[in-house]
């Protein structure tokens, strides 16, 4: 892969952005974190949209009711 | 641990979205433009399409070149990255690509998966595939095909996403360009010279005498 030239375009995320991103992909998938994690730990994801947000959340400590 | 001087996550994951942009539309698509977000607290990064600071799973897949006689298929694919652990390299830490019916990705074909540490027992990179059959419902009973996990070779050898682009094309499931195969030709080697070099980073003695042998 080539050296970039930064011509493509990056947006920049805060942490907080990222949370509000993760509990998007949670809605999608029609879960709450701690469902999710549960999926995850048994490697069992029940549809594609569940993998697709534990991209996402898998990256987050989890919160802490959990 | 110090930052390497010369490593630039986010102009890595400019770089990454831009290779697999250009791999897509010269292979089986046309017009993607996979988007990167950095989170530099994080020192990490997302790759796909459509994806915002907002929205960092793509809500929908992106239609592949129609084969003739046969449904759209689309694909969404999902990057998280971050630098390797001596933060010289990009290194993937999740991904996800996904084939389906529709553009909502409801009617999932398959997809490939890759998730490094994973936490639970099943293989770093597998593969699902939605379908069934009475033979898989007799040998896994309630508990389909789409759920069972196909390891696809340890973290080095797993594939690629040029890997998925040759099994559309070469099964006719989606139209492609003339010369798909030189472009995942050269994807590949790219991909599997960052993984064997990785490799010996990991493992100079095995390098050094894989080198002796070869001087002697």
């Amino acid at each position: 892969m080539s050296v970039s030239t930064l011509d493509y375009p990056v947006e920049e995320a805060s942490v907080d952005d990222v949370r509000l991103a993760a509990q998007a992909a949670l809605d999608r998938a029609g879960l709450t974190e701690a469902e999710l994690r549960d999926q995850a730990r048994a490697g069992d994801f029940h549809s594609l949209s569940a993998r697709l947000a534990w991209v996402i959340v898998s990256a987050l400590d989890p919160a802490p009711n959990l | 641990m110090t930052q390497h001087p010369t490593f630039d996550l986010r102009a890595a994951a400019s770089d990454f979205a831009a290779q697999l942009s250009s791999t897509l539309n010269k292979t089986v698509a046309n017009g993607v433009r996979l988007s990167a977000v950095h989170v530099p607290t994080e020192e990490t990064a997302y790759v796909g399409v459509g994806v915002s600071k907002h929205d960092l799973a793509p809500r929908t897949g992106f239609p592949l070149l129609r084969a003739t006689g046969r449904p759209v298929v689309y694909m969404v694919v999902s990057y998280r990255l971050r630098a390797d652990d001596e933060r010289n390299y990009l290194m993937v830490q999740n991904s996800v690509v996904a084939l389906a019916l529709d553009q909502e990705m409801n009617r999932e074909l398959l997809h490939v998966d890759y998730e490094r540490d994973k936490a639970d027992d099943y293989p770093e990179a597998h593969l699902q595939v939605a379908a069934t059959s009475a033979e898989w419902e007799e040998v896994s009973p309630g508990r389909s095909l789409q759920r069972l996990h196909l390891p696809v070779g340890p973290r080095r050898f797993r594939p690629s996403l040029e890997d998925v682009i040759e099994f559309l094309a070469r099964e006719g499931l989606s139209n492609h360009r003339e010369d798909w195969r030189q472009v995942v030709d050269n994807g590949r080697r790219d991909f599997q010279r960052r993984q064997l070099r990785a490799a010996i980073r990991r493992h100079p003695d095995v390098a050094k005498d894989v080198l002796s042998e070869l001087e002697t």
